[in-house]
């Protein structure tokens, strides 16, 4: 009488290149790959429980795999299995850190008030010209930072209040003094024309009053057609403040000389965030030049087509400004 | 704003010399001579109560007429007979104020002759609700013009209601019909019985808004003015009172509204139809009505006539020597139309309330002096038009239930908790898993609790006189902080503020659905303001911290969600922002479009999707502060 083969108790072999146990990447995507091997045979290759091994492979005894990843920002999970045709299973977790690029943080956006659109008899197209602004700059990515103004004053005060109050639960309680002050005030105005409706916008700088971009669109009398105009326009304030970026070629006091000009959207007053990189291709893993926990900025001061004069606005920030420092549009 | 000018129209103290109170000056002496010289129409002569059924009012000043002295009056001319019969009579029936009469139950039987003795149709309870106001609490140059008969306008006809016709009647008069008064009363009256027939009777001020084509009866502790603009916080809404009669339990429900603009309460009249006779009151009194009669459309009406308004004259001249033992309200109003058109030119208004609860019946008065066997056949409430035997909303329909549930919203607001509830009840019993229904009955009820927890609040409050005390605050950032959302979107604009329970019910349908798909707090704002007006209890010294623990801590909300309910071409748009209340910052918008004829639930349900979504995004669950 034959003995009986002894049971398959021992585990696949999974090797895996590409990832450490935690990578922290600023890409939107992670790439992994790697190999799995069982003198038994393999049942099953899968990364977050999704099967690789092909039907035709089944029970091959290694395999080579491959998977691109899409990323959440934040903390993402990833488990690679092999199991055997015995059940015998191996099992690796990697952590895979999605991050923002610093100076892509929202919080870094120049930060924008809408009052209501005047004249205050537009009535409701008003209101729903108002609100279709406000979709249309909150719209990820954002290129501006909304906050919230008139209307909704009263219920954030009213929340403050009530944290500050002896009735409120101190677990919960909110952090106060933290509230943002608008850079710019979004003034529309809509004119009634013989046949529909035009809206216009200027863009005002609130240290001075200075209008720094004025626009318009003209809308026919309809719902639909009006939230699709005043969506058009907020297009348009946008490619009036680009995101552009480029590189500090000359540091002086707190005047710089930037290698980006008028014929890359570049304005006056426009206002970048001083960036610390190890080169152009990766400013994302580059770091903001901070003044305690404030971004440095430098304000265009005048204009050629190919470059530009700032003045680092920042109060004590000269000496940390260097000539190969990156600058970013906030 | 252009609105007319309010009320009731106040009878001179003096015959006006000029302007337009001329026309009223001439309608009012008119109206003092038509009774005595020409019996009122139709019919045949009024017929005078014999002398001897004349009784003095107990401790009266007016004893009874002797026989010689009648024939001297005889001689002297039917009128000053007519005038002194109708005085005594009037008296007589007087009831005091604010007190309830034996109910009809308690008095002597009802009679209703029946064709046929198998068809026997069961007498509702007839109940009244009967206000008159003279004097309003807020005098002064912004206040209300007294008036002259409304009180007793009311009083002579509580007094008829109830003797003539075995009325249990409750009188609401000057100070006593307050806006809270009133309202309670017509919940109650909505909410006490399921077969009734309700009278309402209303004689005071009234006002017309004509930009929201709304109209008001004005309680007696209302402001006419605050600041320059209308106080209509303190006035009664004719849509309030609309869904009130709407929600009312009861089979049959009449107003008669002694005042100006009443006809709003309208969208229309209804034609007179051809009555066929005791068959025909036998089938309008078993289908449910909702009917009005008012003095006047959308005008002033005259205060004074021969010691009652002329509307008032004639309801009781009607009420009391109409030839018929059983006649409808469409009966009272063809006369009443005709009279008052004639001796005033105001033209007085009947028709059904534009309601789902009317479904073609008619009230049907009843006079007891009648002298026929009472039958009272015992049956089950007629069928309502959808089969169910309450007054509810007649149709499962989801625009239907949306309807009921808005009034529902309306009435919590208005103070009518109880009618609310009816209405919310109705729609559960079709649909018991109608979330929105469910999160519409959560709400009143929590509207409810605010009231019991105001209580504890003025119970503490006593406590703490005696129990000096001072809270020791935990530290803050000991504790994760939760997340914590008030649902303070969509909103109505200003200028539809007649849908704000719209907006309620979207609110009420989002923090549903939130709650149940985000791990999140969401807080209730909707009674914030007067929880924040005890901050000064809740701050001071004086506050008991154990009794403060034992009605909880209130969360400040994180996050807000504000928005926007808007009209369209096609349905309605919805736009929500979420607001940080730390920052200001608006983290995320949303926009949805309702198609008419599209549940809200399921708009609110996608909403919610990419609220969760975008909560996540921007303050994670477990994210440290």
């Amino acid at each position: 009488m034959l003995a009986a083969a002894p049971a398959d108790r021992l585990r696949p072999s999974l090797t895996l290149s590409g990832l450490q146990t935690v990578t922290r990447v600023f890409t939107e995507d992670a790439y992994l790959d790697g190999t799995a091997a069982d003198g038994g045979g393999l049942a099953a290759v899968s990364v977050n429980g999704e099967n690789l091994l092909a039907a035709v492979d089944l029970g091959t005894v290694r395999t080579y795999f491959a998977r691109r990843l899409t990323l959440d920002l934040g903390t993402n999970l990833i488990e690679v299995a092999a199991a055997d045709r015995a059940g015998n299973q191996t099992i690796r977790t990697f952590t895979v850190i999605r991050d923002e690029p610093e100076h892509l943080d929202p919080k870094h956006r120049l930060s924008v008030g809408v009052p209501p659109l005047t004249p205050p008899e537009c009535g409701l197209n008003g209101v729903r010209a108002k609100r279709a602004m406000e979709a249309e700059l909150t719209r990820s990515p954002a290129r501006f930072r909304l906050l919230e103004r008139d209307e909704g004053w009263e219920y954030v005060l009213r929340e403050q209040n009530l944290s500050l109050s002896d009735l409120a639960d101190p677990s919960a309680a909110l952090r106060l003094g933290k509230m943002v002050p608008a850079e710019m005030l979004f003034m529309a105005r809509i004119f009634q024309e013989a046949k529909g409706l035009t809206v216009h916008l200027k863009a005002v700088a609130t240290e001075n009053g200075e209008i720094l971009f004025a626009s318009d669109v003209y809308s026919p009398d309809s719902d639909r057609a009006l939230d699709d105009a005043v969506a058009g326009l907020i297009l348009k304030v946008q490619q009036g403040f680009p995101l552009v970026s480029g590189e500090i070629l000359r540091s002086q006091g707190a005047r710089v000389t930037l290698n980006i000009g008028r014929a890359d959207g570049v304005t006056e007053h426009s206002r970048f965030l001083v960036i610390r990189a190890p080169s152009a291709a990766r400013l994302a893993e580059g770091r903001l030049a901070l003044i305690g926990e404030r971004p440095v900025q430098a304000e265009i001061e005048r204009l050629q087509p190919n470059s530009s004069l700032a003045r680092i606005v920042s109060p004590d920030a000269d000496a940390l400004v260097k000539e190969g420092d990156y600058v970013y549009a906030r | 704003m252009s609105t007319p000018d309010n009320d009731r129209t106040p009878s001179p103290a003096t015959p006006p010399s000029a302007g337009g109170n001329v026309w009223k000056a001439n309608s009012l002496s008119l109206t003092l001579s038509m009774p005595a010289a020409k019996p009122p129409s139709p019919g045949p002569e009024i017929p005078l109560p014999p002398p001897a059924a004349v009784q003095p009012e107990p401790g009266g000043t007016h004893p009874p007429l002797r026989a010689g002295r009648r024939a001297a009056v005889v001689v002297i001319g039917a009128a000053l007979l007519l005038f002194a019969a109708a005085v005594v009579v009037y008296r007589q029936r007087q009831v005091s104020r604010t007190a309830a009469l034996p109910r009809a139950a308690d008095a002597s039987p009802v009679t209703f002759p029946l064709s046929t003795a198998d068809a026997a149709v069961k007498v509702p309870a007839f109940r009244a609700l009967v206000i008159g106001i003279n004097r309003y609490a807020p005098a002064g140059a912004d206040g209300w013009q007294p008036l002259q008969s409304a009180r007793a306008d009311a009083e002579a006809v509580a007094g008829v209601l109830a003797s003539d016709y075995g009325f249990s009647v409750q009188t609401l008069l000057d100070g006593d019909a307050t806006r809270a008064a009133l309202l309670n009363a017509l919940d109650e009256l909505a909410t006490s019985g399921p077969d009734g027939a309700d009278l309402i009777y209303f004689a005071g001020h009234g006002f017309y808004d004509e930009t929201l084509q709304e109209g008001y009866w004005i309680p007696a502790d209302a402001r006419k003015t605050v600041g320059s603009r209308p106080a209509k916080e303190d006035w009664l809404w004719n849509s309030t009172l609309t869904r009130l009669i709407n929600a009312s339990r009861a089979r049959h429900v009449l107003v008669l509204s002694d005042a100006c603009y009443s006809g709003s309460l309208f969208r229309g009249d209804e034609p007179l139809s051809v009555r066929g006779g005791q068959a025909w009151y036998e089938r309008a009194i078993a289908k449910p009505s909702r009917y009005l009669i008012t003095s006047g459309g959308n005008e002033p009406v005259l205060d004074s006539g021969a010691g009652h308004s002329v509307f008032a004259q004639e309801v009781l001249t009607f009420l009391t020597h109409g030839d018929k033992a059983i006649f409808s309200a469409n009966d009272l109003g063809a006369a009443l139309r005709e009279r008052v058109a004639a001796l005033t030119g105001q033209m007085v208004h009947m028709g059904p309330l534009p309601v789902s609860g009317h479904a073609g019946g008619e009230f049907v008065f009843i006079r007891r002096a009648s002298g026929q066997t009472p039958v009272f056949t015992p049956q089950a409430a007629p069928a309502a038009p959808n089969g169910s035997a309450t007054r509810g909303p007649d149709a499962p329909a989801p625009e239907k239930r949306r309807e009921s549930l808005r009034d529902a919203l309306a009435l919590t607001q208005a103070g009518a908790p109880k009618a609310a509830n009816t209405l919310v009840a109705a729609v559960l019993q079709q649909d018991g898993e109608d979330r929105l229904a469910r999160a519409v009955a959560a709400h009143i009820d929590r509207s409810r609790q605010q009231e019991a927890r105001d209580e504890l609040r003025a119970l503490i409050s006593q406590l703490e006189a005696r129990k000096a005390a001072i809270a020791t605050r935990p530290d803050a950032s000991a504790a994760e902080r939760p997340r914590v959302l008030a649902c303070l979107g969509p909103a109505v604009p200003q200028t539809h503020a007649d849908r704000e329970a719209d907006g309620l019910l979207y609110r009420l349908a989002l923090r549903a659905a939130l709650e149940s798909r985000t791990n999140l707090r969401i807080v209730e704002r909707e009674a914030l303001a007067a929880i924040l007006q005890e901050q000064n209890l809740g701050a001071s010294d004086l506050a008991d911290p154990g009794a403060r623990v034992s009605i909880g801590k209130l969360l400040p909300a994180s996050l807000l969600l504000l928005g926007d309910l808007l009209p369209t071409d096609s349905g309605e748009k919805i736009f929500l922002r979420l607001v940080d209340t730390e920052t200001t910052q608006i983290l995320a918008s949303f926009t949805a479009m309702r198609e008419v004829g599209q549940s809200p639930e399921s708009v609110t349900d996608e909403l919610a999707g990419r609220i969760a979504a975008a909560l996540d995004a921007a303050r994670p669950a477990q994210a440290a502060p």
